[in-house]
């Protein structure tokens, strides 16, 4: 099987450098066999690698341990679903897993435009084959998943124990997508620049794009900190880990041009900086990967360290800043905004400071990630840059965000008069002094508590007041009750809307974040069967200890029985794990969990038939973050809906472009 | 005029006397330093790479132990971080310190966000200049293009009008 897989990628490394060929000619010579033919081979290509991705699933779960791959990440006691995941749980599989749904989109992007973007679609294909080639020469040469064992050994190594969770099967591939979605925009935002096609058919023709990379990269990132939550057993959700901050990173730069480029296609303004941003995105992306595979920052996501695999990443990070910005330099000229500003005070100018926020959010987050080397560089001293350091920074920078979050969009386009600011703003500012006065009693002690909250409740009646004015106009003019005015107001500008939705997932996500990080409440405690401990109005007792081996590992449980106020509220069991093939046990936490607070218990010590160590952790308002990112999805799922004006708006530039080029 | 005055000075009261007062209410509320106070500046010296207040192990409880008793002898938070610092060197601290050049890593994103606001504020007062200029001079440009119309029409009335 393994010579199957092998054979297919080297077979794809070569089609895909032949439909590079192609590509480059069918461009150059304008000759439509040499497009078609290399289209045929992007099918082939993404053939050959879904075939190589089938044989590691078929030795994954038949267990063929004389691929190393195979050896080292699975087992014969790993449960299926944790074989099948085992894919992408080293380097190798990961990898492939990168490559073939780069490949995927590739056909896909290639069947959802073979009857328009004709002068754009080879170049786009050839940026995406050029990706594509990369990841084939690191999987036929470098980081091969089906390089066999000399012998065969009788058992795997096993799934590390953390990746044992249900996270395992929706996390990875979620910020998968992501990363590997992005790779659309920038393909067409370089095949504009490369054909002069600079007009704004790049960016409608992306949208969708964008915005599903955006949705789960999203998912991804949410998807990593409730998988910390519930696995890693200290409480927390957001370490930030060097890679997590490679993902968040390209998150705050996509968020921004998500931003600008409505200014673009409103305005036909920012061209160039809309450009910078899908490439620094872009970067960001590949910059991600490298830290994970390079082991140049040490994290608890590293694969095996591979310094060959880590100069590759980062000579092709380098090859596409190179190729992207020169390009971009050479087309300055073409990318002269069709208009100016009208006023000081417009959407447009609110906009660039929200971009300029989350670009810099993105530029701290990067500082603070290289700092250590830097630091060792300079003095030759590695140091640590951990939370505190994060958090002092990016607590003022978020708070801004969150402020221009809720002055955006209400700010008129082109120019803001006083009137309207006073008449977006006046209910707003006094619903929200108001509910600052509320809360204070609460957030006394934590400045940064009471100004989140209360831009918080800020965000949140910006929002409901202008929705609530775009009803009233829609039920005065159709006379449509108050629930059909509501729903055709949505529907009729779901991208609007969309965003305000995705506003309010942002804003439960702060609730959530402020709420755990400045009222947590944690106690450590050693009881012995019978004692009870108190942590704020929660008592819980130590009922009884049971230890059982199970078919990969031996459990030990730890029953607690909760009360609150004298009355039973019900039972906790958190866990400690040893697997066979590890040596540290591994924690599962028990978590009780309500819109107002999660009640924490992680075991962490015991001796059979003795006393337990428990450390209890109240987390307050945290559910609100998982809720916030639910909305968040349904909100960026109303906004990329199809949408017919959209489309037809669509269809009439693609017309206009067909006239033009047969004229 | 009057009633304007007036308007200015209640903004002054909301704009700066409130936020002052709240701010004021802030500051009074002093806390008494607990172990996680300090062992959340610290990781843990295993190697583990992890949080000091987070991790479990015995060399992170050892060090939490001897962080209370610190405090139980009423030390400061700085004087037990400093004592860390002396015996681990400078990697025992979760964040880089504030002088020499770590500064630079607390100074430069708010320095380049600064930056920014700045560039972007010229920018935008530049383009806007440019906007109104252009507007202006589509408008003399209609005007005259205007006003040479009616010119070169009083012109020819005048010629024909025979004095």
């Amino acid at each position: 099987m393994s010579t199957i897989g092998s054979f297919s990628l080297t077979l794809a490394l070569l089609v895909s450098l032949y439909s590079l060929i192609a590509f480059t000619l069918g461009a150059r010579t304008k000759k439509r066999e040499w497009t078609r033919s290399g289209q045929n081979a992007v099918f082939a290509v993404a053939g050959l690698v879904s075939l190589a991705a089938a044989v590691l699933v078929y030795a994954l779960i038949s267990g063929d341990f004389q691929i190393q791959y195979v050896a080292e990440h699975s087992s014969r006691s790993l449960p299926l679903a944790y074989r099948l995941s085992a894919f992408w749980g080293g380097q190798e599989g990961s990898l492939l897993l990168w490559e073939w749904l780069l490949v995927l989109f590739a056909a896909v992007v290639m069947i959802q435009n073979r009857k328009k973007n004709r002068i754009l679609m080879p170049y786009v294909l050839t940026i995406m084959m050029g990706i594509s080639l990369f990841f084939l020469v690191l999987l036929t040469f470098i980081s091969r998943p089906f390089q066999l064992l000399p012998f065969l050994p009788s058992d795997g190594r096993g799934l590390n124990p953390l990746l044992q969770n249900p996270g395992m099967w929706f996390h990875p591939p979620a910020t998968y997508l992501g990363y590997v979605g992005f790779s659309v925009p920038f393909a067409f935002a370089m095949a504009a620049l490369l054909t002069r096609k600079l007009n704004d058919i790049w960016i409608r023709s992306t949208r969708q794009w964008v915005l599903f990379s955006w949705l789960f990269l999203s998912i991804g990132n949410l998807l990593g900190a409730q998988w910390a939550y519930v696995e890693l057993g200290w409480g927390g959700y957001w370490a930030w880990d060097p890679v997590e901050n490679a993902s968040f990173m390209p998150w705050l730069t996509a968020t921004a041009y998500l931003h600008s480029v409505m200014i673009q296609e409103r305005r036909g303004m920012l061209k160039v900086w809309n450009m910078v941003l899908i490439i620094l995105t872009f970067v960001l992306i590949i910059f991600g990967t490298f830290i994970v595979r390079s082991g140049i920052l040490s994290s608890v996501h590293s694969f095996a360290v591979s310094p060959l695999l880590g100069a590759l990443f980062l000579t092709f990070i380098g090859v596409i800043l190179l190729f992207s910005l020169s390009l971009l330099a050479s087309r300055w000229s073409l990318l002269r905004s069709e208009n100016e500003l009208d006023s000081l005070l417009s959407r447009e100018s609110t906009f660039l400071f929200n971009n300029l926020i989350l670009v810099g959010a993105a530029f701290a987050i990067f500082w603070g990630t290289i700092f250590p080397l830097i630091s060792e560089a300079v003095k030759g001293v590695k140091i640590t840059v951990g939370p505190p350091f994060y958090n002092q920074i990016m607590v003022p920078i978020g708070l801004t965000l969150l402020l221009l979050t809720g002055i955006c969009p209400l700010i008129s386009w082109r120019r803001a008069s006083g009137k309207n600011l006073k008449k977006n703003f006046l209910y707003p500012v006094i619903i929200t002094a108001a509910g600052g006065m509320v809360i204070l009693r609460w957030t006394i002690q934590h400045p940064y508590a009471f100004i989140s909250f209360t831009l918080a409740i800020f965000v949140v009646s910006t929002i409901i007041i202008d929705f609530s004015r775009g009803v009233k106009a829609r039920k005065g003019m159709t006379k449509e009750g108050y629930l059909k005015s509501s729903l055709n107001l949505i529907t009729r500008n779901k991208r609007r809307y969309g965003g305000y939705i995705i506003h309010i997932g942002i804003v439960c996500l702060f609730v959530g974040i402020t709420g755990s990080s400045a009222f947590k409440v944690e106690r450590v405690e050693t009881l012995e069967k019978g004692e009870s401990l108190t942590i704020k109005d929660y008592q819980l007792k130590f009922e009884s200890f049971s230890s059982y081996p199970t078919q990969d590992k031996h459990v030990t449980t730890a029953t607690l029985s909760v009360s609150r106020g004298g009355k039973r509220i019900g039972i906790l069991r958190p866990e400690r794990n040893f697997y066979a093939n590890q040596e540290q046990p591994v924690t599962e936490v028990a978590i009780r969990s309500t819109l107002k607070e999660d009640l924490y218990v992680i075991l962490t010590q015991y001796s059979q038939d003795g006393p337990a160590t428990f450390k209890v952790v109240i987390n307050p308002l945290i559910m609100w973050m998982w809720l916030g990112g639910f909305i968040l999805v349904g909100g960026t799922i109303l906004a990329m809906w199809p949408d017919k004006r959209e489309r037809l708006r669509l269809a009439m530039h693609y017309m206009q472009e067909r006239i033009k080029n047969e004229v | 005029m009057r009633c304007k005055k007036v308007g200015s000075k209640k903004v002054i009261v909301v704009g700066v006397l409130v936020p002052f007062f709240i701010l004021s209410i802030f500051a009074c509320v002093a806390l008494a330093l607990t172990v996680d106070d300090v062992a959340r500046d610290l990781i843990c010296p295993c190697g583990c790479g992890k949080m000091l207040d987070v991790c479990e192990m015995e060399s992170a409880k050892e060090m939490k132990g001897l962080i209370g008793e610190k405090i139980a002898q009423g030390e400061t938070k700085d004087q037990i971080i400093g004592y860390f610092v002396a015996q681990h060197g400078e990697k025992i601290l979760a964040a880089p310190t504030k002088k020499g050049f770590n500064l630079t890593a607390w100074v430069a994103p708010f320095l380049v966000i600064g930056l920014g606001a700045g560039i972007i504020s010229l920018v935008i007062v530049k383009w806007v200049l440019r906007g109104k200029i252009r507007e202006e001079e589509i408008k003399k440009t209609q005007q005259e293009e205007v006003q040479g119309k009616y010119a070169a029409k009083l012109k020819k009335e005048l010629e024909k009008f025979e004095f």
